[in-house]
């Protein structure tokens, strides 16, 4: 409990820093968001006006902790570009993007873990080879260019949805969703081939270890040795990642977004890149560091209970 | 003589993942009686393990073949289905192994993995019987009920291996058998282990099939012996016959390579005087090696605060020029860190060193590590000389080949990697690369532990010659009291990073005065050899 | 040595790498015709002998876009590499061959870099220094370093603590010494394996962002902007996706398996 305690502050501890470095990197950067909003021909007095009005002409910690605390307050900050509240742009994106994500990591876990065990329980055999040489295939096509086969195949050719016509949730929730199964699966289809070969490997890893010639001197059966003893030593790296695979995902449907046209915080996100929207760029890039680090704690946690050894090691 | 409870009848075992069939045990037969431990003696590669392997079940490789008959209550395990020979493992035939720090599984419960056999073979017992059942055996292997609840990781290899023991003997089997259950734990904990052992053989009337590189341990255990070697039985006896009187070639250069251990009448003589005179005499030479109430600390990162843990307590002792100085500690001892705070690589210390002019050289335990395995043997040796600063090339081969006649080997092996080698040969190679160094002290850190008996003989012999021909000044740690008899002048016993004695040898063995020294000679089966009673007596 | 096994994947991954050095000479010696020509009559003209991928939306020769573009990757990912393993080995091999407080230092830092996606770590950059092919060598490389210099001081650490290096220094050899001629020649297998998984990581990296339109800048051909531009005539032109979706993921799966294949012959 104390170990848990002890991750979150130093979780809370690690968004301060990069919310700090954020900050600083993009007020070190040249060029004045006043000007790219007034145009080069603006008056000095109207760029100097602006500034006030929104308080750059203050010292640097002093914006920083302003803007920490109203962000803590869920008040993101001011899109310069799109004159609105960031927390009001963004405040619908978020659900998009966090339902492909989780719609992607049900795919995976519930694909490739059954795939995995079959694959080591056949070692050798003709399906395991099928199944190896499809995954490194598989592994081979980013997830934008397997979306845009998947726009294809069952967008184009058979017709199952309409290609770059998003359907908000606000309209219609079941349109939605099934929508969204396409994206997900394009970016799940690679981290599914990742994920069954590692689990694969780790079993047959775990298989030539002392403990499991133990388990078979008791008499136990293979499939119990394998479910009983082998499966949650072997799930360890497994769980490692799938935590990084939930943190690469996040990022990764920055790209797929704009693949299936779907408005969600990955599409504002280069926008504002492009127009040099730094509040919204800050705001974005602090609430995908939130979900990494979110991710992480609960990767640790898990992590534990699997794993007696972590709980007592420092 | 009790009923035969297991018969082997010409077992062959052979592997095929070569072109060539490889055959690993041929035509072994030998009976293990209801009650009897039985002891099988071999080095590497004399297909003990295997043979072992084959009776519990656990050689099911398919490029294998098995031959020839195990007769256990009238089935033949080679021949049985997969479920008849389940419902033996575990139950009448179980089995422990050589490494209790690997064969548990790391994130289950003690509990749970030593119920699992009785969970497997007697579903009519509850979850409360299993469990009080479970407590009971662990209780009878001298484990405190707490270690129910705790995971393999929480425990030491001693208790590792009574949990092993526990879960194994927890379905009362016929046959336990036990695979170097030992060598991986520190003398003191073995002699526990060895009387664990013992107790329940005497208690559940278990017949124990003990293997053992180990003579001396197998000597004292089994009554009966077999002595194998590269896969066939060389000779079969008495345990007592058989270091008696050795019939067969093999097993007298077997039962002659283990150091003896004697005291002759004249050096007797020599220590009784020294001993009534009080005072013995010192070497007039300044020593090479000198510390003076020595501590030495690692620091502990971690939890944002830096720990000094102690490793070495106010140790101070001096090495004479010419002398084998003896170290002797289990793990934990502080003998290695010793060692280091020696050559300067742990540099956490206090206290003064007396460091010797042209500093130490070091050859390891293990071998294999401690040859560079990206560079051939040739380089290796030629990286003292090229480090001193010598440039010509001829010059430097020519030492190296010198040096590798003088440990043994000939030219021919300047350009193999140490991959290549035996582990008789990497370590000649160690010592060749150590003398290389020139350093007026040589530090031999257990350099024989990893070795068959046959090639530790080899080694201490090659040592010893070596030492007389260049007159070298060894520190020699082990925590083999029998090789460091054979090699030292001098020893020092250390536990905990503490001295706890040090005399010239026939004082320690024979005359030991704190009791963890005639723990650790009991251990080794050397407590007999005391002649502090007689001294008493003669007073 | 043992006798060499001819290894599956080391075999195909090598012809795979070996024909994507060939089409990159071949795109910097000369394309077969100018990327950037537009000839109006050629407006989505299929595969022919003259043109043997066909022509884009604006009649530009695909093939000849290819070729440059494969080199473009080929420039980010040696150069992402480079940074990533200069600094990887700097940072990663003094932390694991000294260790105490600028070990911990410094993976502190790292740990919390590492546990962020790369592709997420060069947006930011580039959201800082802007979009553009050198941009992104510099964003892709600073995003890498993190991964590289926690193998390299695992490694370092592992081969640190063995008797050899330890008899080394014993003999009197420098800690360099130590470091370069003892203990990198035992980290290389690991090393390489990581570079070239490297490689394939910088290729994916490179075309995503060059999809998203924040990498490689037109008119400059790159196998990740082509992806985007066809995307608009999925309908019309199908095959202006394929050939270069296909060359990149030929790209990507001839690292990996190399990769895959080095790993193979190690055990």
């Amino acid at each position: 409990m104390r170990d848990v305690i002890r991750k979150l502050a130093s979780m809370i501890l690690t968004l301060l820093i990069v919310s700090f470095l954020v900050f600083l990197a993009f007020d070190l950067i040249p060029g004045d968001p006043a000007i790219a909003k007034l145009g080069t021909q603006a008056t000095p007095e109207q760029v100097a006006s602006l500034r006030a009005e929104w308080g750059l002409d203050r010292p640097f910690l002093i914006r920083y902790f302003d803007w920490l605390f109203s962000f803590v307050r869920g008040d993101m900050g001011y899109s310069y570009h799109f004159d609105r509240a960031v927390t009001e742009l963004l405040s619908g994106k978020i659900l998009i993007t966090v339902t492909l994500v989780i719609m992607a990591f049900v795919m995976i876990v519930s694909v490739s873990i059954p795939m995995g065990i079959f694959a080591a329980r056949h070692q050798g055999g003709a399906l395991d080879k099928s199944i190896m040489v499809s995954n490194q295939l598989l592994m081979a096509i980013p997830p934008f260019f397997s979306g845009i086969l998947i726009t294809f195949l069952f967008g184009v050719g058979l017709s199952f949805f309409k290609p770059g016509s998003f359907v908000s949730y606000t309209q219609n929730f079941g349109g939605f969703l099934f929508y969204m199964i396409f994206p997900a699966l394009a970016v799940a289809i690679p981290k599914i081939a990742m994920c069954v070969k590692l689990l694969r490997s780790s079993i047959l890893e775990q298989w030539p270890m002392d403990y499991v010639r133990t388990a078979y001197s008791r008499g136990n059966r293979t499939m119990q040795v394998l479910y009983r003893h082998v499966l949650r030593n072997a799930m360890i790296p497994v769980v490692t990642f799938l935590g990084m695979t939930l943190a690469d995902m996040v990022a990764g449907s920055i790209i797929i977004e704009k693949v299936f046209n779907i408005p969600g915080i990955g599409q504002i996100l280069i926008k504002c890149i492009e127009y040099r929207d730094y509040p919204t760029v800050e705001a974005v890039v602090m609430l995908i560091a939130f979900l990494v680090v979110f991710v992480n704690f609960m990767v640790d946690i898990i992590y534990r209970i699997l794993d007696p050894r972590m709980r007592q090691s420092s | 003589m009790e009923e035969a409870i297991l018969e082997v009848k010409e077992l062959n075992i052979e592997f095929h993942d070569h072109e060539l069939p490889e055959t690993v045990v041929s035509d072994l037969s030998f009976t293990l009686h209801k009650g009897e431990i039985l002891g099988i003696v071999g080095e590497s590669g004399s297909g003990k393990s295997m043979t072992a392997l084959a009776i519990a079940g656990l050689l099911s490789r398919k490029d294998m073949e098995k031959r020839g008959e195990i007769l256990f209550r009238g089935q033949n395990l080679l021949q049985c289905d997969r479920n008849m020979l389940r419902s033996f493992q575990g139950d009448e035939i179980s089995m422990i192994f050589q490494e209790p720090m690997t064969s548990l599984n790391p994130v289950k419960k003690i509990g749970w993995q030593v119920e699992e056999s009785l969970r497997i073979h007697h579903k009519e017992l509850s979850k409360e019987e299993c469990r009080k059942k479970a407590l009971d055996i662990l209780e009878g292997c001298e484990l405190k009920p707490e270690v129910y609840d705790m995971y393999p990781h929480e425990l030491s290899g001693g208790m590792r291996q009574r949990v092993m023991i526990a879960s194994a003997m927890i379905c009362d089997p016929e046959i336990l058998i036990a695979d170097e259950p030992t060598t991986a734990l520190d003398v003191t904990i073995q002699e526990q282990i060895i009387h664990l052992l013992l107790k329940l053989n005497r208690k559940k009337h278990t017949s124990i099939l003990f293997i053992s590189h180990d003579l001396s341990l197998v000597r004292r255990l089994c009554e009966n012996v077999i002595v194998m070697q590269h896969g066939v039985m060389v000779e079969q006896g008495s345990a007592e016959e058989i270091f008696a009187e050795p019939r067969e070639d093999y097993t007298k250069v077997l039962t002659g390579s283990i150091p003896k251990v004697v005291l002759t009448e004249e050096r007797r003589e020599r220590l009784l005087r020294s001993l009534a005179s009080g005072t013995s005499k010192t070497d007039p030479r300044q020593p090479l090696v000198k510390t003076d109430h020595l501590y030495s600390y690692y620091r502990q990162y971690g939890k944002g605060k830096v720990r000094k843990v102690g490793v070495l307590k106010d140790v101070s002792f001096e090495i004479r020029p010419g002398q084998v100085f003896g170290l002797v500690g289990e793990s934990g001892s502080g003998k290695s860190t010793l060692a280091k705070a020696l050559t300067g690589i742990v540099k956490d210390t206090k206290g003064e060193i007396v460091r010797p002019e042209n500093g130490f050289a070091m050859i390891f335990q293990d071998p294999a590590g401690s040859l560079n395995p990206a560079k051939k043997v040739g380089w290796l040796l030629m990286e003292p000389l090229r480090i001193r600063g010598i440039r010509d090339k001829k010059e430097m081969q020519q030492r190296a080949i010198r040096m590798l006649e003088k440990v043994g080997l000939s030219a021919e092996y300047m350009d193999r990697y140490p991959n290549e080698l035996s582990g008789g040969q990497r370590q000649r190679v160690c010592i060749g690369i150590a003398l290389m160094q020139e350093a007026t002290v040589l530090i031999a850190d257990e350099p024989v532990s990893a070795l068959d008996v046959t090639v530790q003989a080899q080694i201490l012999k090659l040592l010893k010659d070596l030492k007389k021909e260049m007159d070298l000044s060894i520190l020699f740690i082990s925590h083999d009291l029998r090789v460091v008899y054979n090699m030292c002048d001098y020893v020092m016993i250390m536990k905990k990073g503490e001295i706890v004695e040090q005399a010239r040898r026939d004082k320690i063995y024979f005359t030991p005065k704190q009791q963890y020294t005639k723990d650790l000679l009991n251990a080794a089966g050397l407590g007999d050899l005391s002649i502090t009673n007689e001294i008493d007596q003669e007073k | 040595m043992k006798k060499f096994k001819p290894n599956a994947s080391l075999l195909a991954g090598c012809i795979l790498v070996g024909l994507m050095l060939l089409m990159v000479l071949w795109g910097w010696i000369a394309t077969p015709y100018d990327p950037n020509a537009m000839d109006a009559d050629l407006k989505f003209a299929g595969p022919s002998l003259s043109h043997l991928m066909g022509c884009d939306n604006f009649g530009r020769d695909v093939f000849s876009r290819i070729l440059q573009g494969v080199g473009n990757t080929f420039i980010v990912s040696v150069g992402t590499v480079a940074i990533g393993v200069v600094f990887g080995i700097l940072i990663g091999g003094l932390c694991g061959y000294y260790g105490g407080w600028l070990d911990e230092a410094l993976m502190r830092c790292n740990d919390v870099l590492f546990a962020f996606p790369s592709v997420f770590l060069a947006l930011v950059v580039i959201s800082l220094i802007g979009p553009g092919k050198y941009q992104v060598i510099v964003a892709l490389g600073i995003a890498f370093i993190p991964s590289f210099a926690r193998m390299v001081r695992s490694e370092f650490m592992k081969q640190r603590n063995r008797d050899y290096c330890l008899s080394a220094q014993l003999m009197g050899a420098s800690s360099l010494r130590t470091m370069f001629v003892h203990i990198l020649p035992n980290a290389l297998p690991v090393i390489l394996s990581s570079v070239i998984i490297g490689f394939n990581n910088a290729v994916i990296a490179e075309a995503g962002l060059s999809y998203l339109g924040i990498g490689v800048q037109p008119p400059e051909a790159s196998l990740g902007a082509m992806l985007s531009d066809s995307q608009s005539f999925l309908y019309k032109d199908p095959m202006l996706c394929i050939f270069p979706g296909v060359v990149m993921a030929l790209m990507i799966l001839g690292f990996a398996l190399l990769a895959e294949g080095l790993t193979e012959k190690k055990k």
